[in-house]
This record gives structure tokens, C-alpha cells and sequence, in this order.
């Protein structure tokens, strides 16, 4: 008969079944990925930065799909050449799973759940690390070559983006000194010691205003610091309308006017996707700041 | 309580167990379903199936486990959120006032800055679910006075530790360099279930469940304090100061184990009781149990709707939650004026 007391009874009856079926179903349990003969050949970038050294890697067609930033050219330095693979992602373990690959190449900062349940469920992921200096940026390159079997690609892209970065180096190595350089991004952020964008100046000679005031990784810098620190040379990364107005803003903020290098027009904006970039990319960032910094240097070469 | 609330209850049962079935048969992956169906009834020991075991992975253990810990949370949060406006008489009370859910923040940001917690799948968990615990522990200390636990200072001593709390993990927030740790941070605290499986379901079933059942061994209770207050319940023999201790237990141990595993999820223990009063009416007798189906249903859905909805964006929970919440909230607001007279 319907009453409160055989409701209840019911409800726990099923919650008791419900925690015996749920403690006594077979779980996948780490399922030992079948070995795979050879380089994987089904190869899912979840992330931006392996999707653009990936596709200078291996051969289009074992990569079967990129993060869904990959197409925004505004972000990827590889917007042409995702829309050619057939499939873009997230981190989401159903629509990964779904593709039925043989290598996840994630990013730091992936949810550790979605890697632990691909993993739980026989699918080898590979996370690449932090990326802090320009070193980070080639070892990573390097692993990643290893763990798609393309080690002797790996070593080749490391070594032409080392040849560049030489290059760029014999040009500023002549040059008088080297400007003091704040590199600004919206938000406020400057990056200090231990950073990409720190590497990137000391590569092009010049000096980074956030190291030098002992600032670590990226941090905020306050428009006041700017002024009493007199900046030689404002970089922007140019990236969206926003970066864009930001760009007016600095040249036009009645406050920064004594500030040198807004005196000089030395307010410079290049796409933040040669910038903050962790693939071999970043050198094209180095080249182009270089010939920023050090015009008379670079006179008489082509327009890149 | 009559034939009708008893009904009612016993259909929101059907409709969730409908809707973790719809839910778990769609997804991303378009699966057939008559392949849904032999993966289903190829549970039976003496069936097998002839499906792709992919296929039968995607439905059995990345799909269900996920639909089945986003009914847990939702049950539990709804529920706790029903006996939290009942021991407050405050139709606003939520789960999460006496810090447990900035407890497991704090607990949270603290784990996922050690960078392994993707090493070991019970850290995370583990560090929140201790931060909730030792949040609600401090507003327990602090609002116990000798002989009453008075409930104005027990929401001040909740009010003050959240807010401490939060301090806290913003702070911590600010100091790191890790700039993916303020992102996984950021959706952590947004909510969210992408890969929970089986793992995390086993975790929180038995402290959810449990507790779940112990509350709704005090619906009569509930219902005498909601009706005439303390003085009166007090004189009718109830214990206050000893209810409200066994409840707040109650009610923190499965919010801490739930916000562990899913996240901050806003609105459901604010919403959910609500809604079923409106259906159920205001006994607890049907009402908690009403209260824990009814959360059950909504945040299996919301779930499903983060994932099918915008597959390529990050939409989370919380978000989804809060859209339905908030416009449901004003709604509330809007009929309380109406008849204040405003």
C-alpha cells in the first residue's frame, strides 16, 4: 500500500543496490595500451602550441586532429594548416576517445581528470612541460620528436631554429647597446626572469625592463613603474581590436607622454602569437623584435 | 503527508531514472541505439555483446559514471540545501554558507599548485574535501558558545570564514606564476565533471548516500522547526543545540565530499527545495526526498547540456547552473514582494 514508510523503504532498498552495483562493476582498471608497432600513427594534439610543432613533425595524414584553437589566427601561427585536419578538440575524454587514437599529446594545465580516464582507459597521453626560456621550448621540441618517432625532424627544427637565432645574434652582437625594452600585454602583464619574452629580448639584445626590476614570471606592472622606469622601447603584442586600442591608448595616455619611448614613437606591436608562443615560432618573434630594436643593423635587407 | 506528494515523489524517481538513461545513450559520440541497447542488456551475465568495445568504454565508462556523479551532487547538494533552509528558517540558505565550498576551494587551489594532482587521482579530492572539513570545523569553533549554538552567529562565523577563505585562495592565486594553474584553478572553481569516472563515483557514494539516509531520519524535526521555531521545538523535547550539531554534520559532510569532486556548483541547494516545495509542499517528510531527486534530475541535465550544447567551448557547470538560478531567483524575489505588497 502507498505510504510514507513503504516510499522509504523503497528509496533504501534501491540506494543499497545502487552502492552493491556501483563497488562491485568491473572497472576498466589501467589498461595497458596495446603495444604499438612503430610510431603512432593516430596522433590527437589537444593543445596549441604541440598542434603547431606537430604539424612540422610528422606527415599530415597520422594527425588526425588539433585543438579547436588552432584555427583562430589571431592565437595560431598554424591557422592555414589546421583547416586541413579533419578533426578539432578539446580536452574531453568522450570526444578524444571517440577518434580512436594511438597518441594524446595534452598541455600542461589539461584537467588531470579527463588525462587520468584517458589513460584508465588504454589511451597513451603524452603531457608536455612547462615552458620558460627558450631552452624549455627545443627540449620540449625534442621530446615531443621522441615520442612520435620522428626524433631526426625534431632534431632538424631544433637546429634550424638554432641556426636563425645565431643569425639574429651575429647582427645585434654589433650593436652599440642594447635598449631597455618593456614588453606589455593587456591585462598589465610584463614577464620577468624566467620567462619566453624575456628570452626572446635578451635574443634580439635588448634589455627587459621586468627582469631588471627583479619581477618573476609573468606579473603585473603598474602604469606608475612605467613612468619612473622610462622604457626605451614599448612591445605590444598585437593580437585583437582590444591590443589594437591599447596600442592608442599608450601613445596618447597623458601620463606616459615623458616617457621615452613614447616621446621617440618607439611603441612597437607584433602579433603575440610570434610572442608568447611555445613552439619554434618564438624565433620569429626574436627576428622581428631584433630589427625593431636595431633598425640600422638590419637596413638594406628585404622587408621581411 | 498524502497519496498525492507520495506519487509525485515516486514519479520524479521514474523521471530520473529516464533521464540517466537518455543521458548517458547521447553524447558527442553519435552511438546507435540498438548498440546502447545490447551494451545495456549485455550487462547480464548471460548476454554478451557484439559491439565495438570502444563504443561499449564510451557509454560504460566515460558516460555513465559521469551522469551517475552528477546525480550524487545533485541529489546532495539539493538535499543539503533543503535542511540548511530549514534549520535556518531562511529560504536563501545554500549549502555552502559555513564555508564549506570556499573550504574546498581553498583545499583545491592548494593540491592543483603541487602539479601532481593528475599522478594521483585522490589528491584533489582528498586536499578539498580536508578544506572543507577544517572550514566548517573553524565556524564550528567559533560560533560555539556555552550551552547554545545561537544560528546568527553560526551564518556571522560562516560568513567571516568564507570570506577568509576566499582571501586566502585568492591570494594564493596571485602569487603563482603558473599561469595554467589560474586557468585549471579558474574551471575548477566554476565547476565541472569532465572525467570524473568511476573512481570519484565510489568516493563520494557512501558519504553522500549515507548521510543522505541519516537525514531524512529527522524530517519530523524539520518540520516542527520550520513551523514554530526553537522555543517551541525545544519545548516539544527536541534537542536544538544537539539537532542542529548532527544536522550541520550531515550536511557538511556530504557538500564537502560533493564540492571535492565536482567544483563550487551555485544555485542548486539554493533552487532546488524551492521548486519541490512548490510541488511537494513544505513537509520534509516528502520534501527532502523530493529535494535530493530534484537535484538529481537538474544537475544530470544541466551536465548534459555543458557537454552537447557548445562541444568545442568551456562552457561549465556552475555557469549553466547559475543561467537556470539566477532568473529563478528573481522570480522568487519578484512573488515575495507581490505579496509583502510592494
Amino acid at each position: 500500500m502507498l505510504s510514507g514508510k513503504t516510499v522509504n523503504l523503497l528509496l533504501f532498498l534501491l540506494v543499497f543496490l545502487f552502492l552493491f552495483w556501483i563497488f562491485t562493476v568491473p572497472l576498466p582498471s589501467h589498461v595497458r595500451p596495446a603495444q604499438i608497432i612503430g610510431p603512432p600513427q593516430r596522433i590527437v594534439s589537444a593543445n596549441l602550441r604541440s598542434d603547431e610543432v606537430l604539424l612540422s613533425l610528422v606527415n599530415r595524414e597520422r594527425l588526425i586532429a588539433v585543438s579547436h584553437l588552432s584555427l583562430d589566427p589571431s592565437l595560431s601561427n598554424v591557422a592555414e594548416e589546421a583547416k586541413k585536419i579533419p578533426h578539432k578538440v578539446k580536452v574531453d575524454p568522450e570526444m578524444i576517445y571517440g577518434l580512436k587514437p594511438d597518441l594524446v599529446v595534452v598541455g600542461e594545465g589539461s584537467s588531470p581528470d579527463a588525462i587520468n580516464q584517458l589513460r584508465a582507459l588504454g589511451i597513451a597521453v603524452f603531457k608536455t612541460t612547462r615552458f620558460d626560456s627558450l631552452a624549455d621550448i627545443q627540449k620540449a621540441i625534442l621530446d615531443l620528436g621522441k615520442a612520435v618517432g620522428e626524433e631526426k625532424n625534431a632534431e632538424a627544427l631544433v637546429s634550424t631554429a638554432q641556426r636563425r637565432l645565431r643569425r639574429v645574434g651575429e647582427r645585434v652582437g654589433r650593436a652599440q647597446r642594447r635598449p631597455l625594452v618593456l614588453y606589455y600585454s593587456t591585462g598589465g602583464y610584463s614577464g620577468g626572469r624566467g620567462t619566453v619574452v624575456d628570452d626572446v629580448i635578451r635574443a634580439a639584445s635588448g634589455r627587459n625592463l621586468a627582469a631588471e626590476k627583479g619581477i618573476n614570471g609573468y606579473k603585473k606592472l603598474s602604469l606608475e613603474a612605467l613612468v619612473m622606469d622610462g622604457p626605451e622601447v614599448i612591445l605590444l603584442g598585437e593580437r585583437s581590436e582590444r591590443e589594437k586600442l591599447l596600442y592608442q591608448e599608450v601613445l596618447s595616455h597623458s601620463g606616459l607622454k615623458q616617457v621615452k619611448a613614447v616621446r621617440e614613437k618607439r611603441v612597437y606591436a607584433i602579433p603575440s602569437r610570434y610572442l608568447v608562443t611555445s613552439s619554434h615560432y618564438i624565433v620569429e618573434g626574436a627576428e622581428r623584435l631584433a630589427r625593431l630594436l636595431h633598425p640600422a643593423l638590419f637596413s638594406g635587407d628585404p622587408e621581411s | 503527508m498524502d497519496r498525492l506528494q507520495l506519487r509525485w515523489l515516486l514519479f520524479l524517481l521514474l523521471l530520473l531514472g529516464v533521464s540517466v538513461g537518455l543521458t548517458t545513450a547521447k553524447g558527442i559520440v553519435v552511438i546507435p541505439l540498438k548498440d546502447i541497447g545490447s551494451i545495456f542488456f549485455s550487462q547480464l551475465p548471460w548476454l554478451s555483446s557484439h559491439v565495438d568495445p570502444r563504443m561499449e568504454a564510451i557509454v560504460l565508462h566515460i558516460r555513465l559514471p559521469r551522469v551517475l556523479v552528477a546525480a550524487l551532487v545533485g541529489g546532495g547538494l539539493g538535499l543539503s540545501g533543503a535542511v540548511m533552509q530549514a534549520l535556518f528558517r531562511n529560504g536563501l540558505a545554500d549549502p555552502g554558507i559555513l564555508g564549506v565550498s570556499s573550504g574546498g576551494a581553498l583545499g583545491a587551489v592548494i593540491a592543483l599548485s603541487f602539479g601532481f594532482a593528475s599522478e594521483h587521482i585522490f589528491f584533489l579530492p582528498g586536499m578539498a574535501f580536508l578544506g572543507s572539513l577544517a572550514a566548517v570545523s573553524l565556524v564550528y569553533l567559533l560560533a560555539s558558545q556555552r550551552g547554545a549554538m545561537p544560528l546568527s552567529v553560526l551564518l556571522l562565523s560562516g560568513l567571516a570564514v568564507s570570506a577568509l577563505l576566499s582571501a586566502l585562495t585568492s591570494l594564493l592565486l596571485s602569487l603563482t606564476r603558473n599561469l595554467f594553474l589560474l586557468r585549471e584553478t579558474l574551471f575548477w572553481l566554476m565547476g565541472g565533471l569532465e572525467g570524473r569516472g568511476w573512481e570519484h563515483l565510489r568516493i563520494i557514494a557512501i558519504p553522500v548516500c549515507v548521510a543522505s539516509l541519516l537525514l531524512l531520519a529527522f524530517s519530523r524535526e524539520l518540520n516542527i522547526l520550520i513551523s514554530s521555531g526553537e522555543e517551541s521545538a525545544r519545548t516539544l523535547g527536541i534537542h536544538t543545540k544537539r539537532l542542529t550539531q548532527i544536522l550541520l554534520v550531515l550536511t557538511s559532510l556530504i557538500t564537502g565530499a560533493v564540492v571535492s569532486v565536482s567544483g563550487v556548483i551555485g544555485f542548486v541547494g539554493l533552487v532546488v527545495p524551492h521548486v519541490m516545495r512548490l510541488i511537494l509542499g513544505p513537509d520534509h517528510r516528502v520534501l527532502l526526498q523530493g529535494s535530493f531527486i530534484g537535484g538529481a534530475i537538474f544537475l544530470v541535465w544541466s551536465d548534459y547540456f555543458t557537454r552537447t550544447l557548445f562541444p568545442l567551448e568551456e562552457v561549465r557547470l556552475g555557469i549553466v547552473t547559475s543561467f537556470v538560478g539566477v532568473p529563478f531567483f528573481l522570480y522568487l524575489l519578484h512573488r515575495e514582494r507581490r505579496s509583502l505588497g510592494w
